[in-house]
C-alpha cells in the first residue's frame, strides 16, 4: 500500500518530550507495522488467512513502576492524546521545565535482509502449493491416516524503537516462516496424533529440503503411526535419556522461567544462587538471540539494547539472568538484550531467545547403551508447566521408547515427567556431543506469547518421575 | 472512524457484495482494558489498553475467505475486502461454509453482565483492590511471604456482528479479575497457591475472598509429603475438578467430532459418564460471566445439554458445524480475539450440583485422596484419547476427614473413565474463568491410579 505509517522524528520526539517532562525517569515508544499470512488445511479443505497489525505503545517508567498505553491510530494528533493520557497518569513533578529531545538514529544490521525469497511478496500461491503438497503426502502416507491438519504462515513485523534510555531510534524487519502439520492416525477404536514442524527466521527458501512440507507430514504420519503401535508407558522413578533438539523446550520451562530477572525478584527458585553450583558439571546453557535464523533472533530487543548471546549457566554453575533495562538498574548490571513484547499493547518484560544445553562429551549410542532401565524421550510434545517458585515441573512425553539392558525397544505413550529443575539439572549425568539447536514452530506464553528456539543434545538425567497408565517399572 | 457505528460495517459488506461475494460478515470488537502488576507490596507496572479491529469474512461459490486488522481507516478497510475477494478463489469450496441468517421465532431477553461504572473507575480504585489482596492474604498467616504473580485486570468490551443474510447483533460486557499465585514457606519449605477471583461487577470483586483463598491454597499444603502409589479414592472440589471438566468441554466440540479428532465421536445417545452426571452449557444463564445474547456469529446464546444423567445428549456448534451436521447452531461459536477465526468453545458450562454439602460428601468418601491442584491438564490429556497422567496435590482423607497434606503424586487414567466413575456430586457449584467459564462442583470419584513414592 502507501509508505510507512510508522511515525517520523519529529513526532517521536514530542512524545519522548512529553513523558519526560511529566517525570518519566525514562521512556520509549515502540512502533510496529505487521502483516500475517496462513495457508491451512483441516479436513481436506484449504483456506487463507491475512491479517494487518498497526499500532504503537508508549511506556514511562517512574521509580520502578511502568506505565503503559498503546495507540493504534498513528496520527501525530493522536500519538500525543496517548502521550498525555500516559503522562497524566504519572506521580506528578512540578519543578520539571519543558525538555528538548533529540534521538540519534543507530544503525542495526537487518537481520530480515538475509531472506531470499520475502514470503510479504511471494504469491499466494505457492503458499497454498506448500500446503496441498503435505495434505497429499499426508493422506498418501497410510490408510491409517485419519485426519490431517497442516499449516503454512509468514508474519512480517517493522518494528522501531525511540528510547530516552539511550537517546536513539532502531528500527528493524522481523519475519518468520512456518509449517506446522498435525495427523490422527487409527482404527474406529483408537486415534493416536502426531506432529512436525518448524519456524524459521527465513524466507520461503527454508521450506526446502529435508525441511520441506512434505518431509514434515512424513514426519507427523511416522510419529502417529508409531504411537498406534506404543504401548501405555509404565510409571515410577527411572532414568530418562532426552533426544536431542525440541526437548530442549523441557529446560525451558523447568529452568530457563527461572532464570528471568523478573520472576528472581518474584522468588523464583535461582534466586540468590549466583556463583553457586545449579547443575552437573557437564552443564552449560546459553541464551543465544543472535543465532541467524532462527525464530527468537534479532538484532536489538523490544526496548532498543542490542541482542546478545548470554550465557546462563556454566560447567553448572549460575552466571547469569535474563534481563531488561529496568532489572538491569535494579540488578545493577547490563541489560542482556532481553526485553521482548508480544507486541505493541505490551510493555517488554524479560524473555528467553534460543536458549539450549551446549554440546557435551559423551558419545549418543554410549548414553543409551550405558542405561540398564528407563525411558527414552523421543519427543515431549508442546512443552508443560512449571512453579517457579519451588522449581516443580510437568511435561509430557508424547513419545518415548523402553529402554531395556542398554537398548531401545517398545515404543510406550502417554508418559509425563515431573520433577524439580535444579535437581533435574543437578541430576544429569551424561551429555551428548550432538547438540541440536530446533526452530521451534510454538510460542513461548508468560501472559505474551513471543517465538523462541529451544535446543539440547542427548542428554541423560540419572533419575524422574516418570507418571503412565501402564504399570509400574 | 467509529467503527461500531453501523456505518462501517454496512460500508464493507457492501463493498464485498459489490466484489461479487454471495455473503459477507463483519465483526467489530472493541476493549478497553486495565493490566495492573503489583510487586513488593506496591505496584509495578499499569497498562491501559484501548484495542479497536475487526474481522471480515467474504463468501463466494462455497469458499469462505477470512481477514482482520485494527487499522481503520476507510481506504485500508476496503483494501482488506479486496483482498480477501481475491484469495476466495484459491479456497476449497464447502458445501457446508455458511454465513447464518437470523433465526425465526421470539427473541429470548438476556441480561448482559455489564457494569455501567467500570469505564469511569480510577486507577487508585484499582490499586487499592489489588494491594488488598495480598494485605488480605498476609493477614491469614506470617507464613504468607509473597507472591509469585498478583495482577488485576479489567476490560469493557462492545461487540457487533453484521452480515449480509440479515445478522445484526451488538453485545458488550465487563469483567474484572484478580489472579494470584502466593507462596508460603516454613522450616518445611515453599508452598504455592493460585487462585482466580473474577466478576461482572468492581464492587463485587473480594479482595478478601481472593486473598483468603489463595493464602489457605498455600497454607494447606505445608509440609507436605508424598502418598504410596496405588489405586486410591478421591474428592475433586472445584478447584481442581474443573480442569477435569474443561477438558471433557474440548471432546464436546461438533467441530473435533466431526473431524475424528474427539474420543465421544460415535457416542451420541451412550451412557458416557455416571448417572449423576449432568452437564450443561448455558450462554443465557443469569448472572454467567459468559452470558451473552449472541456468540461471535451473531446466533442467539441458548442453554445446551451435552450429558444429561450420564448419556450423551448433544454437542456444541458453530453455524458451519451445525450444517454439515443437518442440525442447529447451539451458539458456541467464540472469538478471543479481533485476529482470531471463529471456533466452538463453551460459555457458561457446568457440571449440574447435587444435593450434599461437600463436607458430608467427604465423610461419605472415608479414606482417599482431596486432590487440592493438578497441574498443566491440558497439556496430559491426549485429546483422541482421553488418557491423561497429570502431577497433583493433595490432602490426606481418613475416616471421613481432612488430614495430612501430599505433595509430588501423578495421577493417570482415563478422562471418561473418570466420568463414569464419580459417585457422589456435591452442591457446592463453583465458577472458574477458563476460554468460557467452567462450572464444577465438589465431586467424589470411586478409583484412579496414582504414583507417589516408588
Amino acid at each position: 500500500m502507501s509508505a510507512s505509517p510508522i511515525p517520523d522524528k519529529t513526532v517521536l520526539h514530542r512524545l519522548i518530550g512529553i513523558l519526560l517532562d511529566a517525570g518519566a525517569d525514562f521512556c520509549d515508544v515502540f512502533c510496529e507495522d505487521s502483516s500475517y499470512n496462513a495457508v491451512t488445511s483441516d479436513d481436506r479443505k484449504i483456506n487463507t488467512s491475512y491479517s494487518t497489525q498497526l499500532g504503537a505503545g508508549l511506556r514511562a517508567v517512574k521509580d520502578h513502576c511502568t506505565f503503559y498505553t498503546d495507540c493504534t491510530e498513528m496520527t501525530p494528533d493522536k500519538l500525543e492524546a496517548a502521550a498525555r493520557r500516559l503522562a497524566a497518569g504519572l506521580p506528578t513533578h512540578s519543578t520539571l521545565s519543558p525538555c528538548t529531545v533529540v534521538l540519534a538514529d543507530r544503525a542495526v544490521i537487518d537481520m530480515y535482509s538475509r531472506i531470499k525469497i520475502d514470503p510479504a511478496e511471494a504469491r499466494i500461491e505457492l503458499k497454498h502449493d506448500l500446503v496441498r503438497q503435505a495434505q497429499e503426502a499426508a493422506w498418501g502416507y497410510s490408510g491409517k491416516i485419519r485426519q490431517v491438519t497442516a499449516r503454512y504462515s509468514d508474519i512480517k513485523r517493522d518494528v522501531l524503537v525511540a528510547s530516552s534510555h539511550a537517546n536513539e531510534v532502531v528500527r528493524q524487519r522481523l519475519g518468520l516462516t512456518e509449517f506446522v502439520i498435525t495427523v490422527f492416525a487409527g482404527s474406529d477404536s483408537e486415534r493416536q496424533m502426531g506432529w512436525s514442524g518448524k519456524s524459521f527466521f527465513e524466507g520461503m527458501e527454508a521450506l526446502t529440503g529435508e525441511n520441506s512440507p512434505t518431509r514434515f507430514a512424513e514426519a507427523a504420519c511416522k510419529q502417529a503411526i508409531t504411537m498406534l503401535k506404543a504401548d501405555d508407558c509404565p510409571r515410577g522413578e527411572v532414568p530418562v535419556v532426552f533426544a536431542p533438539g525440541e526437548n530442549g523446550i523441557l529446560f525451558h520451562e523447568s529452568c530457563g522461567h527461572g532464570m528471568e530477572a523478573d520472576l528472581i525478584e518474584k522468588g523464583s527458585s535461582f534466586a540468590g544462587l549466583l556463583g553457586q553450583r545449579v547443575a552437573s558439571e557437564k552443564v552449560t546453557i546459553h541464551d543465544n538471540g543472535t543465532l541467524a535464523g532462527y525464530p527468537g533472533s534479532y538484532a536489538f530487543d523490544d526496548e532498543g539494547t542490542p541482542s546478545q548471546d548470554t550465557l546462563l549457566i556454566e560447567n553448572g554453575r549460575l552466571c547469569g539472568y535474563l534481563h531488561t533495562i529496568l532489572t538491569a538498574s535494579r540488578f545493577n548490571v547490563n541489560p542482556t538484550g532481553s526485553g521482548r513484547r508480544q507486541s505493541y499493547a505490551f510493555p517488554p518484560i524479560p524473555r528467553m531467545r534460543n536458549t539450549y544445553i551446549s554440546a557435551g562429551p559423551d558419545d549418543p549410542e554410549e548414553i543409551i547403551r550405558s542405561t540398564k532401565k528407563g525411558i527414552y524421550a523421543a519427543d515431549v510434545g508442546f512443552g508443560g508447566q512449571v512453579d517457579v517458585v519451588t522449581g516443580r515441573f510437568i511435561t509430557s512425553i508424547l513419545l518415548g521408547f523402553l529402554i531395556e539392558d542398554g537398548k531401545l525397544t517398545r515404543p510406550v505413550k502417554g508418559a509425563t515427567i515431573t520433577g524439580n529443575g535444579i535437581q533435574a539439572l543437578k541430576d544429569i549425568d551424561m551429555v551428548g556431543n550432538d547438540l541440536v539447536i530446533n526452530h521451534s514452530p510454538g510460542r513461548c506464553g508468560k501472559g505474551q506469547e513471543v517465538p523462541v528456539g529451544v535446543g539440547m543434545p542427548t542428554v541423560r538425567v540419572r533419575k524422574l518421575t516418570v507418571g503412565g497408565t501402564g504399570s509400574t517399572f | 472512524m467509529n467503527i461500531l457505528d453501523q456505518d462501517f460495517s454496512e460500508m464493507l459488506l457492501d463493498a464485498a457484495l459489490s466484489l461479487g461475494a454471495d455473503a459477507a460478515e463483519v465483526y467489530v470488537n472493541r476493549t478497553v482494558g486495565t493490566e495492573i502488576l503489583a510487586g513488593k507490596t506496591e505496584i509495578d507496572s499499569v497498562n491501559l489498553r484501548l484495542a479497536d479491529g475487526y474481522a471480515v469474512r467474504v463468501l463466494r461459490d462455497g469458499k469462505l475467505a477470512f481477514g482482520s486488522s485494527n487499522v481503520c481507516e476507510k481506504a485500508a478497510a476496503i483494501e482488506l475486502v479486496r483482498n480477501l475477494a481475491r484469495r476466495c478463489d484459491l479456497h476449497s469450496p464447502d458445501d457446508n461454509n455458511i454465513l447464518p441468517e437470523p433465526p425465526t421465532g421470539e427473541r429470548v431477553q438476556v441480561s448482559e453482565p455489564f457494569d455501567p461504572e467500570m469505564a469511569d473507575l480510577t486507577l487508585n480504585a484499582k490499586f487499592k483492590k489489588l494491594l488488598a489482596v495480598e494485605q488480605h492474604a498476609r493477614a491469614v498467616d506470617p507464613r504468607i511471604k509473597g507472591f509469585g504473580w498478583l495482577q488485576y485486570g479489567d476490560t469493557v468490551q462492545e461487540t457487533v456482528v453484521v452480515n449480509s443474510r440479515g445478522i445484526f447483533a451488538r453485545s458488550r460486557g465487563t469483567l474484572a479479575y484478580v489472579f494470584a499465585y502466593a507462596f508460603a514457606g516454613d522450616e518445611s519449605g515453599y508452598q504455592t497457591g493460585t487462585h482466580v477471583e473474577a466478576s461482572s461487577h468492581f464492587d463485587k470483586l473480594s479482595a478478601q475472598d481472593a486473598g483468603e483463598k489463595v493464602a489457605s491454597y498455600a497454607l494447606r499444603m505445608l509440609g507436605a509429603s508424598t502418598a504410596s502409589s496405588g489405586e486410591y479414592q478421591i474428592v475433586l472440589p472445584p478447584e481442581s475438578g474443573s480442569a477435569f471438566l474443561k477438558s471433557l468441554s474440548e471432546m464436546l466440540s461438533a467441530d473435533r467430532v466431526q473431524k475424528g479428532k474427539s474420543p465421544l465421536r460415535d457416542k451420541l445417545g451412550e451412557m458416557i459418564a455416571s448417572s449423576n452426571v449432568t452437564i450443561i452449557d448455558d450462554g443465557r444463564l443469569e448472572g454467567g460471566l459468559a452470558t451473552s445474547p449472541f456468540d461471535s456469529e451473531g446466533m442467539p446464546s441458548q442453554s445446551t445439554v451435552l450429558i444429561e444423567r450420564g448419556k450423551l445428549a448433544g454437542f456444541m456448534y458453530d453455524s458451519y458445524c451445525a450444517n454439515r451436521g443437518k442440525t442447529f447452531s447451539t451458539g458456541n461459536a467464540s472469538r478471543s480475539s479481533y485476529h482470531s477465526q471463529p471456533c466452538i468453545s463453551p460459555t457458561n458450562l457446568y457440571l449440574v450440583p447435587g444435593q450434599v454439602g461437600a463436607e458430608s460428601l467427604i465423610r461419605s468418601v472415608g479414606n482417599g485422596l482431596y486432590v487440592t491442584e493438578v497441574s498443566g491438564l491440558h497439556a496430559a490429556v491426549n485429546p483422541t484419547t482421553a488418557d491423561f497422567s497429570v502431577p497433583a496435590k493433595a490432602i490426606a482423607v481418613r475416616n471421613g476427614l481432612l488430614c495430612e497434606p501430599i505433595d509430588g503424586i501423578t495421577l493417570s487414567g482415563n478422562l471418561l473413565h473418570l466420568f463414569r466413575s464419580i459417585e457422589v456430586v456435591a452442591n457446592d457449584l463453583t465458577w472458574t474463568p477458563a476460554d468460557g467459564m467452567i462450572g464444577m462442583p465438589t465431586i467424589g470419584v470411586s478409583s484412579i491410579k496414582v504414583t507417589g513414592a516408588s
